[in-house]
């Protein structure tokens, strides 16, 4: 247990340090050449661009550069933007909360619309209904963030209008004017990624149904309800929580998305308008914090499917 | 043994019929939808009623007529002619994406299933590092450090789908490796690029097929939102994903702007959609269901 | 480990002489399961050698795990011996050298594995072949077809068109294309039925009385073994403990081990003469990580002693090519424990 525990951390951590150069170095490769000739602008002399360089740091080699961000990084600075001037962190500390409030909504919305689905497509595989289940699935899954967000915004702009208002208000300023803001972002990113969790389900309690001890239970003359729903579903679980990854990366694919259509001051969006404005020291840090969230989601998943399911450790 | 000598090997036809990928009604209306939009990507420029980048082909924001069958966008220009162009970025974005993932990711899975050991750690760890970026970051970072186009976008997708190639490429390879037929070609002399070519790479590619088949879908959907967000083919030619996104805020007061484009998108995926899900079944054969779509 | 290179006596330089096994040991090493566990490995072939002539064939029997099919990679030289050499051919190349020469060839157990899918039997058996000509592929093809009893049009078909049988024959038929000096034949008819199993043991002796070719026989049959083999030898967790004559087989074991495993098969006996004893072996084999101190076979064996437990015995020559590794030899035997004193066999 304990050496599972420890290769799983010490997995995630040299993972997460890999990411930090690889994120790094695609932040420097966002501004091709001398990073101070562009902050300093178009017209800037020579002398000025070398000043900049040195009070940045850029003129060092770029090796030294990176190990500098990153021992700054673990003491949890992760700069200073010296194109808005403003530090990451800051930046940053305003635009997680949103992020995660988006993809923690949107993972409920996915798990209690997928795994019931799920449950009865596979109770029902091959028939009529499951095919009736998993074609509008299908359909929904085509219909990727950017298009279906695209259509609730105009349909709750048309109809909805006071279940949507545009502005984003914290959680601690107002909590139901936030969930109002929210919830509407939060099904535009929930609804494409609840088909995942459904084919996940379905086959995953598929393979569990066909399994001796549910035939046991039946003849025991338990409920087919309980059978299905306790019995079956509680083993039929473990799987699904091992392939939650999966659903992380959607969700973190959603939240450029939706955040862009929404206008919703967050990370993805951060990140994307870091990108625009070639601004490499705000997007490594929002890049940064947001793999670095992924890797620890994905560590808490493996960390809890053992206590889900105890076979995993005899492995 | 005499019945069994007089059985023929069945013609070349019949072969082709019974590899044929997919049966039943949906999923052939699926292939059928692809074929079109394949002939649309073809013939594109010669049967487009506008030049899909001419501005000014009707009044701005014209709401679909005879003229303009799926109406104008703002700036005058003929969507139907717009729609139809834009087939082909989507199905080349699919195909070039898919394509790097599929060689790239079957040679590491190959060489890392086969050689095992050091290559084997080396490159699962690679593969695991990939997956463990998640999959918008990572293509946005290649798509921020190599700039953005078709090409750019497409690689950026390849990359980030060659995980699942490998994983699935390394997996099939390491069950083939357990089979003696392996060792057997060992005995004869033959050497490692002869065994990974000849016997392992025709036993792990259907497998693979159906790999590529679910991909397409995931890596259309994918440019299509990275074109969304402005990373796609330059403006201004067409490509649906920053057709819906420039049109956005008219969606209010015409809304068939966006409409056309998203429709004849997801109208694209949904067929890939199928198509994957089809072969997917047969790739996993605890969700074969009665092979009815 | 024990030394048994002071009593082979067959040098490798005979003539005739094709597999030459000496001290071959294949250790595999073990994944901790905790980071305070001490390194540990697999013995699974600790300490073999064997000789085996052209024309001849060698018998290898255990139970499963016993290290018989490690010792057949070894011979074939899919895997080189930790410690010991393996050395194969009229010349004595190493086996992990001569491998892919055509110097070894191999029949496996599952025809249906041993065969790829996706090629066509004449594809499969001019594998066997190197760099020659388009033509005298396909006649060499065809000739071995024949050898084995197919007609030629069987070169075209996939190996899921042909059944069990005709897909060992074609397995063995790509064994025997290039004229290998020795096959390996490891569980060759394990997996095909009663009458099956007679044809491919009957072709098998036919090939070598036509081509000479030496034979590895490995099997948990001994039925099959008896029926083929000149010389058997029995393993027992990854050591040989008796390597006998096939005719010493019907009476004359020596080892505890392999009288009762012979015991379990009575119906290969052709006399009705001795009632057989069936004797029922306790426990289940060691582990081969940590094998007992003194002989391995001592925590099951019938017969014995303080002596056993604390000394490993060596493998002596018990008759003329008939090596034992028994403190005891030839107090069990099939009819029962016969109490005769040590050294000798209860019937010649």
């Amino acid at each position: 247990m304990l050496l599972y525990l420890s290769k799983k951390l010490a997995g995630a951590f040299g993972v997460l340090l890999v990411l930090s150069a690889l994120i790094f170095f695609a932040g420097r490769g966002l501004v091709p050449g001398n990073p101070a000739a562009v902050i300093a602008g178009p017209k800037a002399s020579p002398e000025t661009i070398a000043a900049i360089a040195h009070d940045l740091g850029l003129d060092k080699p770029i090796y030294q550069q990176y190990l500098d961000w990153l021992t700054a990084a673990f003491r949890g600075d992760l700069g200073t933007s010296p194109i808005s001037s403003q530090a990451n962190t800051d930046v940053i500390a305003q635009q997680a909360p949103i992020s995660l409030e988006l993809s923690l909504m949107g993972l409920l919305i996915a798990v209690v619309i997928g795994i019931p689905i799920g449950v009865m497509a596979a109770t029902r595989a091959g028939s009529g209904t499951d095919w009736g289940i998993r074609v509008p699935l299908l359909i929904v899954f085509a219909f990727p963030g950017f298009v279906s967000g695209s259509a609730a915004l105009y349909l709750a702009t048309q109809y909805l209008t006071n279940l949507y208002s545009a502005s984003y208000i914290p959680f601690s300023d107002d909590a139901m004017a936030n969930l109002q803001t929210m919830l509407l972002p939060a099904l535009a990113v929930g609804i494409p990624t609840a088909p995942l969790v459904t084919q996940m389900t379905r086959s995953s309690m598929i393979e569990v149904l066909s399994q001796p001890f549910i035939a046991t239970a039946r003849t025991n003359g338990i409920a087919e309800w309980r059978i299905t729903y306790v019995y079956a579903l509680r083993a039929a679980l473990p799987p699904v929580l091992t392939l939650i990854g999966f659903i992380f990366g959607m969700l973190v694919g959603g939240l450029f998305i939706v955040e862009e259509i929404f206008s919703l001051p967050g990370l993805g969006r951060g990140v994307l308008s870091s990108i625009s404005s070639r601004d490499f020291s705000q997007v490594t840090a929002q890049a940064l914090v947001l793999a670095g969230a992924f890797i620890l989601g994905n560590l808490l998943v493996d960390l809890a499917v053992p206590f889900v399911d105890r076979r995993i450790l005899r492995k | 043994m005499s019945t069994i000598a007089e059985r023929r090997p069945p013609s070349r036809g019949a072969r082709l019929i019974r590899r044929w990928p997919v049966r039943g009604i949906v999923a052939n209306i699926a292939l059928s939808l692809i074929l079109l939009y394949v002939v649309l990507a073809a013939l594109g420029p010669y049967i487009t009623p506008f030049a899909p980048n001419q501005v000014g082909a009707g009044p701005n924001l014209s709401p679909p007529s005879s003229e303009h069958w799926f109406g104008t966008d703002a700036l005058g220009r003929d969507q139907l002619s717009r729609v139809i162009t834009a087939a082909r970025p989507a199905l080349l974005s699919a195909v070039y994406a898919v394509g790097v993932a599929l060689v790239v990711g079957t040679v590491i899975g190959i060489v890392a299933g086969f050689f095992g050991g050091l290559w084997d750690s080396g490159l699962s760890r690679f593969v695991d590092l990939l997956f463990a970026i998640p999959e918008y970051l990572l293509a946005i970072l290649v798509i921020a450090v190599m700039g953005s186009g078709l090409v750019n976008a497409s690689l950026a997708i390849g990359i980030v789908c060659i995980p699942r190639f490998a994983r699935i490429a390394r997996g099939s390879t390491l069950s083939i490796m357990e089979r003696s037929f392996v060792d057997a070609a060992r005995l004869c002399g033959r050497g490692r690029v002869w065994i990974m070519r000849r016997h392992i790479l025709p036993n792990i590619a259907s497998p693979l097929v159906i790999m590529t088949a679910i991909n397409l879908s995931t890596a259309e959907a994918a440019y299509a939102a990275l074109s969304f967000l402005g990373f796609g083919i330059r403006p201004p030619e067409a490509d649906y994903g920053s057709m819906i996104s420039s049109s956005q805020q008219y969606l209010l007061t015409d809304p068939w702007v966006v409409a056309f484009p998203a429709i004849a998108f997801v109208v694209l995926v949904l067929a890939f959609n199928l198509i994957g899900d089809v072969m997917r079944d047969q790739l996993d054969p605890r969700s074969r269901t009665s092979a009815g779509a | 480990m024990t030394d048994d290179r002071a009593r082979v006596t067959t040098p490798a330089e005979e003539p005739g002489v094709v597999l030459d096994v000496r001290d071959a040991v294949r250790h595999y090493a073990l994944r901790r399961r905790s980071l305070r566990e001490p390194r540990r490995s697999v013995h699974a072939v600790d300490g073999v050698s064997i000789q085996l002539r052209s024309g001849r064939t060698l018998g290898i029997v255990g139970e499963s795990g016993c290290g018989k099919s490690t010792l057949g990679r070894l011979i074939t030289g899919l895997e080189t011996p930790t410690t010991g050499s393996v050395k194969v051919g009229a010349d004595g190349t190493p086996a992990a050298v001569a491998s892919g020469s055509g110097t070894v060839q191999a029949v496996f157990q599952d025809p249906a594995s041993a065969l790829d899918p996706r090629m066509r039997v004449r594809e499969s058996i001019g594998e066997a072949l190197g760099r020659v000509g388009k033509d005298e592929r396909e006649r060499r093809v065809g000739e071995a077809l024949a050898a084995v009893g197919l007609t030629s049009e069987f070169g075209s078909r996939y190996p899921h068109e042909l059944s069990g049988g005709q897909q060992q024959r074609v397995c063995i038929a790509r064994a025997i294309v290039d004229e290998p000096d020795l096959i390996l034949l490891d569980e060759a008819v394990s997996s095909l039925d009663a009458s099956l199993q007679a044809q491919i043991l009957d072709l098998l002796e036919r090939l070598q009385r036509e081509t000479g070719t030496a034979y590895v026989f490995i099997s948990h049959d001994l039925r099959a073994v008896r029926q083929v083999s000149h010389s058997v030898a029995v393993m027992y967790l990854g050591q040989v403990v008796e390597q006998a004559p096939a005719e010493a087989f019907d009476r004359g074991l020596l080892h505890p081990y392999a009288v009762a495993l012979r015991s379990t098969e009575p119906q290969i006996l052709d006399d009705e003469a001795d009632p057989i004893e069936r004797i029922v072996l306790r426990g289940e084999p060691p582990s081969a990580v940590n094998p007992p101190a003194g002989c391995r076979f001592a925590p099951r064996c019938p017969i014995v002693d303080d002596h056993c437990r604390r000394i490993a015995p060596d493998l002596v020559e018990a008759a003329s090519d008939h090596l034992v590794r028994c403190h005891k030899p030839g107090e069990l035997s099939l009819s029962g424990v016969a109490r005769t004193g040590a050294g000798m066999p209860a019937e010649a």
